[in-house]
């Protein structure tokens, strides 16, 4: 099982560096991401980080494990210019439970 | 509004039973709503903090490495990286909050991660993979917490609509019909009364 609970999903230049962290990396391109997912949540991968430019791609599936213990299904900036899906989504979640917009206060 | 239920004593006291029960449901989710959310207060800012600044020394760990990569050969960098024999190895254990069930990893490293020689490859590239190296631990965290984040959140959401259920569904039409038994009973009631003085009116003639 070695590695196989730790999955980084992404662009190959943007997930490559991780490959230093003797995580599993798969490499993926817009449109096959769903299914690249999908086939680790079967292997049993327990956390799943991926690159938020996927977001949207994987939004079914986002909403389909929100209530499950695993898989973590976790976006990480792709590391070009800010795109801020990942700590909105955190904040759409925030908002729905607590009624209030209070991620981004100080 | 009023439950559709046939005016008698019986149906009374069974209402009651009722009422007490949904006050006492009422009251024990009310007190995990709260719960949930001061827990849920408390993960907020650990969340956004850790984030941001993952956000922040990943873009930096990029910025390193794509430099890396654009001074050196990209075969060197392809074998750089394949050399590394780290093999990280997550533990996964479930955590209880309340009635939900979180996620705890616990993280075994094994390996290397510089793996390759320094005379093919840049100094940038050095700093990108310990930088990157560094955060993995911190991603796991972030993982753990997002994840936990994500389930109290829908709890939240679910027991506030049975909070809300209960308390202004529920509970008012219990309430309600309990009230409307207890005027139509006592209008039998009187209706019997008036009706037996009124026979013995006419028995006394």
């Amino acid at each position: 099982m070695s590695g196989s609970t730790l999955a980084i999903v992404g662009k190959r230049e943007t997930v490559m560096p991780f490959l230093a962290t003797g995580a599993k990396v798969v490499y993926t391109n817009k449109g096959e991401c769903l299914e690249v997912v999908e086939k680790l949540i079967q292997e049993n991968t327990k956390i799943i980080f991926f690159s938020e430019e996927f977001i949207d791609e994987l939004s079914t599936l986002l909403s389909k494990y929100r209530t499950e213990t695993t898989p973590c299904l976790i976006p990480i900036p792709s590391g070009r210019g800010k795109t801020k899906f990942a700590i909105e989504r955190i904040r759409g979640v925030i908002k729905k439970a607590v009624g209030a917009d209070i991620f981004l206060e100080e | 509004m009023k439950l559709d239920i046939p005016p008698t004593r019986m149906q009374l006291l069974h209402l009651k039973r009722r009422s007490v029960v949904a006050r006492r449901g009422h009251k024990l989710l009310k007190d995990k709503q709260d719960e949930l959310m001061r827990r849920i207060l408390e993960f907020i800012h650990q969340i956004r903090d850790l984030r941001l600044k993952i956000e922040e020394e990943l873009r930096q760990a990029f910025g390193f490495f794509y430099f890396a990569s654009s001074k050196q050969a990209p075969k060197a960098t392809d074998e750089a990286l394949l050399a590394v024999t780290k093999v990280i190895d997550i533990e996964y254990t479930a955590e209880r909050i309340l009635n939900l069930r979180v996620p705890r990893f616990k993280k075994q490293i094994s390996g290397k991660s510089i793996g390759y020689g320094f005379l093919t490859t840049s100094g940038d590239m050095d700093l990108a993979i310990l930088k990157i190296d560094r955060l993995i631990s911190r991603l796991i965290e972030l993982a753990e917490l997002e994840k936990t984040l994500e389930l109290l959140a829908s709890e939240i959401e679910k027991t506030r609509r049975r909070v809300n259920a209960l308390e202004y569904i529920l509970i008012p039409s219990i309430d309600e019909t309990i009230k409307f038994i207890n005027l139509k009973l006592s209008e039998i009631e009187r209706g019997d009364l008036s009706r037996l003085m009124r026979v013995k009116e006419i028995i006394q003639k």
